[in-house]
């Protein structure tokens, strides 16, 4: 926790908090300008000068959920917790064994590692759907969360790989010297300890695959499509859909934002509970 | 990377039976808790990798089936190496555009952190508002983006700017640049805050107080304490950003094409174009091939880069 | 010792890994349902929308349920050609449009439709009435004189204009505009001030974007974009002074913004009574006068698309089809569905639900007979009908060129050739660059290309 500073009204921390607070409502306008525009008819989306007072209307609200929003919006909560906690439980060993036993191959095992992440997407589309379609993983969700697990592997990798070999050896050291083993030490010690990071790192996780689009646009079709994909499906080439576009963003943000919000402060604090003193 | 200090001794210690007296050896507990993931990783990554690089000797026109699968060697990374000037031009546009995204949120990232580090009265509602923008979509942030503000007739940012007398702009054509930048930061920020935050969490309070008695300011804090202690997040933020940066596709695709003419034309952007446009499996399969070759130099030129220069400030 | 050892645990994790990817590939069935399902990729357009709100009429008709694919037209294109070209099996219906129709006729990706009508009973046949589509359509969506597609809507192109502005200015726009006039009525109108400008043109690059209303012109002008011996033609005169034209009449007095107007902007710029003019597809023409989505529903009027030298080639021909996939699973059951879409039935259905305002234009004659029709859309509807009747997509230039296609060139190629023009020519629209450097440019290119693919030695 950052040092608790005595509560006085300095003018220095009073002009730093309402600088917080300016540049925080900046960063966050784009988004309040979009989840306003869901409210509005496609014409009102477009005037200008912008209308801060219109007539709100659902319709845009109604017709994302008539295009199935539902059905997208399980297939990507399926994928993203699915593969985050996949990554996870196989990640997470993977970042003890680097941090706590490395060797003399761990730089190129973590360079290796990385470069997995190199090839871009688009370059390998064509392969995918090939090898998707020989395994019959294709326009499946199982597919797209051992996938997704894979993309987002070697950023648990590294990132939690950082967090561990920051914690106090000693602590450690003394529960093994303790006979704890090694499942304990995980959950017991330096699960608690990495907690900001863990939480860090699957909040990382889960927006990745969240907003994934390449990939679940060529790799799903009718059954297992995601929330990008159905919110591109808004673009027309012949007709307005700025409304509609901002209606179906607001529904697939806002879950995020809220889980992400209760889930940082949440997991912190549970995991700490347990932490070995 | 950090140097192999010291391993901690085998949490497998405890276990008794002397038949299983092998596993306690650290290697093979390291290795076990290791080999998952890299097994994974592979079946997952080569397979894929190695069909691309199959693809890249052949020739495959999509829409041309009559043409088939002609195997012709190394030809389309000769065309794309020694001929093609859009390839030429899209290395050098992913670089500028790669590098300013990356310490442009970087920057601000750090910025944001540190006003975050601090408690003061709403503190998780700024924290909530200031991680929003990684939330969005890159497709969707460009949409909303290019529509509702940087569009010179309907926008936002032309009316506030007619509006206090100045000319009106046409971003996306006279700047795309810089309209690409500005959304791929304001979305890349809180990524790299995200990282800092945690790093700075992680300082601990006796070494703060310390200074503090020491009779260390704000600044020097920062300089002396702050930053060497962060440099591992630095190097993780850097090198982490930049490897999803280097791919950034979203905002490009829906922005501005790659253009106006290839001004926007990106490595990822443009292999899209391949395969989307020219139905060029060989030529982009090429082309993917090549961008990892470019990534791996940036990456490891990189490192070298910030071992250098955070061993300096860890060991003064 | 330990090496072997190794070796066990390696192996053994490998093995576990492969095991556990096998079952889990295996044990994803293809859900078997009790009803037949049948898959279509679509475009969100407008119409498409209708289609997919109107879709339990069909179940209920037939007992086929339907899914759907929705997607950017772009991204549409490139999932089907990547689904098919990899052996198919993800869609059984896709919108297409008569561009890929013939090519993918070619390729033998989509069935031949010819069949299926021959099997039709004499009074479905007659219910049907496949005479009644728009012959040039139906030429647009056949190969080798066989029908491989049919028509969901179809479009040519018009200019709209702004009665109140031109009536204000004391300006009159003509039945049958030539581009000439169409300039001095934009610098008469242009008010950079006011945010109002003459015209709104597309200067989207892409071959259906800006490559659209760009060959229409370059074809009224006397130009093309191939000899008969398939040589590039982007540096001849005619080409040069119809982009010169219209490059220069978008820098001054077009929109700004220019390179990222395609049809949704200009349409939203027509419809906030921010531009004079406007010339693009006939399919606008409904939502223009719709007080719900226009500001200025009451101040639209309509005209003939521009013309310059030849009125050939001057509005474009261009029908969202629905085509069948040869790798589809249930053909039958998708051949109903096609004739259920395109059906005189399925417009009245629209016509009684929606308004017939709103019904898919440009597909049959006897919607342009229908008295409903005629009321609702009375405006702009012989227009549409009369462009649609003279666009022809064998007879669109001056001179004789060797390609089907009025506003593109029915090759495969030209999904490439069309959008690395429009991007170099996208770069003169921003200043960036030339004209004439952006078609010497786009010629070099045009003609490796064209030599690549084996059109000329």
């Amino acid at each position: 926790m950052p040092v608790q500073l005595r509560a006085r009204f300095s003018p220095a921390a009073l002009g730093l908090n309402l600088l917080t607070y300016a540049i925080a409502l900046f960063v966050f306008f784009p988004i309040f300008w979009t989840v306003l525009t869901g409210f509005k008819s496609e014409a009102d989306a477009a005037e200008i000068p912008p209308v801060l007072f219109f007539h709100a209307t659902l319709d845009n609200y109604r017709t994302v959920f008539d295009a199935n929003y539902l059905s997208f919006f399980k297939n990507t909560v399926l994928l993203a917790t699915g593969s985050t906690l996949l990554a996870l439980l196989i990640g997470l060993p993977a970042a003890y064994s680097l941090a706590f036993h490395p060797s003399r191959h761990t730089p190129k095992v973590l360079s290796w590692v990385l470069s997995t992440k190199m090839l871009p997407a688009v370059g390998a589309l064509i392969p995918l759907i090939v090898i998707y379609k020989e395994v019959g993983l294709f326009d499946s969700r199982i597919g797209m969360i051992l996938l997704y697990a894979a993309l987002n592997l070697p950023l648990v990798i590294w990132m939690m790989r950082s967090f561990f070999a920051d914690l106090p050896r000693e602590i450690l050291e003394a529960a093994i010297v303790d006979g704890a083993r090694f499942h304990e030490i995980m959950t017991r010690i330096v699960i608690p300890l990495s907690a900001p990071g863990l939480a860090a790192t699957a909040l990382l996780s889960l927006i990745f695959s969240w907003n994934e689009f390449l990939l679940a646009v060529n790799l799903t079709s009718a059954n297992s499509g995601t929330l990008p994909v159905f919110i591109s499906g808004f673009m027309t080439s012949e007709g307005l859909f700025w409304a509609k576009m901002s209606a179906a963003s607001t529904l697939a943000v806002a879950p995020v934002i809220l889980a992400g919000w209760l889930a940082q402060r949440s997991l912190v604090r549970g995991l700490t509970f347990g932490a070995v003193k | 990377m950090t140097t192999p200090s010291s391993s901690l001794a085998s949490p497998a210690a405890g276990l008794r039976p002397e038949r299983w007296a092998f596993l306690r050896s650290p290697r093979l507990a390291s290795i076990a808790l290791l080999a998952p993931a890299l097994v994974y990783l592979a079946v997952m990554t080569q397979a894929p990798f190695l069909l691309t690089l199959w693809y890249s000797f052949h020739n495959w026109i999509l829409t041309s089936p009559e043409l088939g699968h002609r195997w012709i060697g190394l030809e389309n990374f000769r065309y794309t190496v020694t001929e093609d000037p859009i390839f030429r031009s899209a290395i050098l546009n992913t670089l500028e555009i790669t590098a300013a995204i990356v310490g442009g949120s970087l920057i601000l990232g750090l910025c944001f952190a540190l006003l975050l580090n601090r408690s003061f009265p709403l503190r998780g509602v700024a924290r909530a508002l200031l991680i929003a923008p990684f939330f969005v979509m890159p497709t969707v942030n460009a949409v909303v983006q290019k529509n509702l503000f940087l569009n010179p007739i309907f926008g936002l940012v032309n009316w506030v700017a007619t509006s206090l007398g100045f000319n009106r702009i046409d971003w996306l054509a006279v700047h795309p640049k810089t309209a690409i930048i500005s959304m791929a930061v304001w979305q890349w920020a809180p990524f790299m805050m995200l990282i800092l935050l945690a790093g700075l969490q992680g300082i601990s309070d006796e070494v703060r107080e310390a200074a503090r008695i020491d009779g260390a300011g704000p600044f020097t804090e920062f300089r002396r304490i702050t930053v060497p202690l962060l440099g591992p997040y630095f190097e993780l933020a850097v090198l982490l950003g930049m490897i999803y940066i280097l791919q950034l596709f979203g905002e490009i695709f829906v922005a501005t094409q790659g253009g106006p003419g290839t001004a926007t034309t990106t490595v990822p952007y443009y292999v899209y174009q391949t395969i989307s446009q020219a139905n060029d499996v060989g030529t982009s399969s090429a082309q993917g091939v090549l961008a990892i070759i470019f990534s791996s130099i940036i990456a490891a030129l990189l490192l070298r880069l910030l071992t250098r220069t955070f061993r300096r400030e860890l060991t003064s | 010792m330990r090496l072997s050892r190794l070796a066990m645990s390696l192996s053994g994790a490998v093995v576990l890994s492969l095991a556990v990817l096998a079952t889990v590939s295996s044990a994803h069935p293809v859900a078997k349902r009790a009803q037949e399902t049948i898959t279509i990729a679509t475009v969100n357009n407008p119409d498409m929308v209708v289609m997919q709100s109107l879709t339990p009429t069909f179940t209920k008709k037939y007992g086929i349920k339907v899914k759907y694919v929705t997607l950017p037209e772009n991204t549409l294109r490139q999932k089907v050609t990547s689904d098919i070209a990899t052996g198919g099996g993800q869609f059984d219906i896709a919108t297409v449009g008569t561009y890929e129709v013939p090519i993918w006729a070619k390729n033998k990706w989509i069935v031949n439709l010819d069949p299926y009508f021959a099997k039709l009973t004499p009074a479905a046949s007659k219910a049907y009435s496949l005479n009644d589509v728009l012959p040039k359509v139906r030429l647009g969506l056949s190969y080798n004189k066989d029908l491989y597609a049919l028509p969901f809507y179809g479009e040519s192109s018009m200019t709209y204009y702004n009665k109140k502005l031109f009536k204000d200015a004391g300006l009159k726009m003509p039945l049958h505009p030539t581009w000439m006039q169409i300039r001095t009525f934009a610098s008469k109108l242009n008010k950079r001030s006011a945010n109002r400008y003459g015209i709104c043109l597309r200067a989207l690059p892409g071959w259906g974007e800006f490559g659209a209303p760009l060959t229409t012109v370059i074809n009224t002008f006397g130009g093309r974009w191939f000899d008969m011996k398939w040589q590039p033609q982007l540096t001849s005169p005619a080409f040069k002074k119809a982009v010169n034209f219209y490059v220069d009449l978008v820098r001054k007095y077009g929109e700004p913004g220019a390179t990222s107007s395609g049809f949704t902007e200009c349409e939203t710029a027509m419809a906030q009574g921010r531009t004079a003019m406007w010339v693009d597809a006939t399919v606008a023409a409904g939502q223009l006068i719709n007080p719900k989505t226009s500001k200025v529903a009451k101040d639209i009027g309509f005209a003939y698309a521009p013309t310059a030298v030849t009125p050939r080639g001057s509005h474009w021909l261009w029908a969202w089809s629905l085509t069948m996939e040869g790798s589809s699973k249930h053909k039958d059951d998708a051949f109903k569905f096609l004739t259920w879409a395109t059906s005189k039935d399925y417009i009245k259905l629209v016509g009684a639900k929606k308004g017939w305002g709103g019904v898919p234009p440009g597909t049959r004659v006897s919607t342009y007979k229908n008295p409903n029709y005629k009321k609702a859309a009375r405006a702009f509807e012989s227009i549409v009908l009369q462009s649609m009747l003279t666009a022809d997509p064998t007879k669109q230039t001056l001179q004789p060129v060797p390609y089907v296609g009025v506003q593109f060139v029915g090759i495969p190629e030209f999904q490439n050739i069309g959008t690395l023009v429009t991007q170099n020519l996208a770069g003169a629209v921003a200043g960036r660059t030339s004209v004439d450097s952006a078609l010497n440019i786009s010629q070099q290119q045009v003609t490796r290309i064209m030599k690549q693919a084996g059109y000329i030695k």
